[in-house]
């Protein structure tokens, strides 16, 4: 052999030698743990009524005396539990002020279809509003908070209301021909 | 000098044949048998449509390729003073089922839909349902073919969500 291969021939033994020993004398013990499939889902607040964009009421040659009845389901489906108030758009026009309007929370047994109060039973306690149609709140600030059935405190995933508007006319002169503006009820939910 | 020879392979093949002992000796085996898939479809009511059961309408603990479909059912109420066009789609709670679990839905003889699970976040075909009228609907989950292998041990709970559109009345 070459004396010249037989240098490089030891240089290449010491070398692998030489990576065997630092390998050696620098590891180290090593750990890791980790936590896999992460994701973040925000929730929902979501709340509908079964009128399918149809009027609670369209009233018209009502006379004093006379109270009609009714209903519409509020059903919340959100994730998150949620505060529920009901308020309208201002009703206006003359009529406004001598229109009774009377809003009622219950339940509603069998096959109803709206706006039937068929079956309505009322929760225990007082109406939720007894007054002029006029004086009805315009705000969710100042709504009318309800809960379903009279412990609840929030609104859950599937609870649903039963609420009979009871209308009528004041036995008033000044009634006669007046007329309220179209007006709407919303019941608006806020995540608590 | 040939005795040194064999000498040398013979321990090169002795220490190959160690190696690969070593290597087959150390290495996992899969336990015999399949994970299941599970999948669990969920509904509730809408404020247009009542809807029975509430909750898990579907609820399937060991889909496998080679087994049934399972089976579920509802029934949705209109409880508005319209006809509704009704359909339903899927919300996924991880998605991990998506391409895996082929979802089968029916109305009496109609098919509203047939597809994977991942499909059906666009939507099935609607069906009408009357005022006060009810329809049952019913569900069948098996898994996609040639999916079984990637579903195993997944599952998945969907939120079937219904959406309903008024029909217009005609005169």
């Amino acid at each position: 052999m070459h004396k010249s291969r037989k240098v490089l021939l030891s240089l290449l033994v010491v070398g692998a030698i030489g990576s065997v020993v630092a390998l050696g004398a620098f590891s180290a013990f090593s750990s890791t743990t980790s936590n896999p499939g992460n994701t973040f889902t925000a929730g929902t607040v979501t709340i509908g009524d079964n009128d399918a964009n149809a009027a609670l009421y369209t009233l018209t040659n009502q006379k004093p005396g006379v109270t009609t009845d009714r209903c519409i389901r509020v059903t919340y489906t959100g994730s998150l539990d949620a505060d529920v108030k009901l308020y309208s758009s201002a009703i206006a026009g003359v009529g406004a002020n001598y229109v009774n309007l009377t809003v009622t929370p219950g339940t509603q047994g069998g096959a109803p279809v709206f706006p039937s109060c068929t079956g309505f039973t009322a929760d225990a306690g007082p109406a939720l509003y007894n007054g002029v149609a006029s004086g009805f709140p315009t705000t969710y600030g100042t709504g009318i908070a309800d809960n379903p059935g009279t412990v609840a405190t929030k609104w859950a995933t599937g609870d649903s209301v039963v609420y009979r508007f009871s209308t009528s006319v004041q036995d008033n002169n000044l009634a006669q021909g007046a007329t309220t503006g179209t007006h709407s009820f919303t019941w608006e939910a806020q995540n608590q | 000098m040939p005795t040194l020879t064999i000498t040398k392979v013979a321990g090169l093949m002795l220490g190959a044949a160690a190696c690969a002992a070593l290597l087959l000796g150390t290495h996992i085996t899969r336990p015999p048998g399949a994970l299941d898939a599970a999948l669990t479809l969920t509904s509730s009511p809408t404020g247009e449509l009542a809807v029975e059961p509430t909750g898990a309408v579907l609820a399937a603990r060991d889909l496998q390729a080679d087994r049934p479909p399972a089976r579920g059912g509802l029934t949705v109420r209109n409880q508005t003073g319209a006809p509704l066009d009704v359909s339903l789609r899927a919300r996924p709670a991880s998605g991990d089922l998506d391409d895996d679990v082929r979802l089968r839905i029916t109305a009496g003889a109609a098919t509203l839909y047939d597809g994977t699970l991942a499909a059906l976040r666009a939507g099935s075909r609607s069906f009408l349902v009357q005022p006060g009228a009810s329809r049952r609907l019913k569900l069948l989950a098996s898994l996609s073919p040639g999916r079984g292998e990637n579903a195993q041990g997944r599952s998945d709970e969907v939120a079937l969500e219904l959406t309903s559109t008024p029909r217009p009345l005609t005169p």
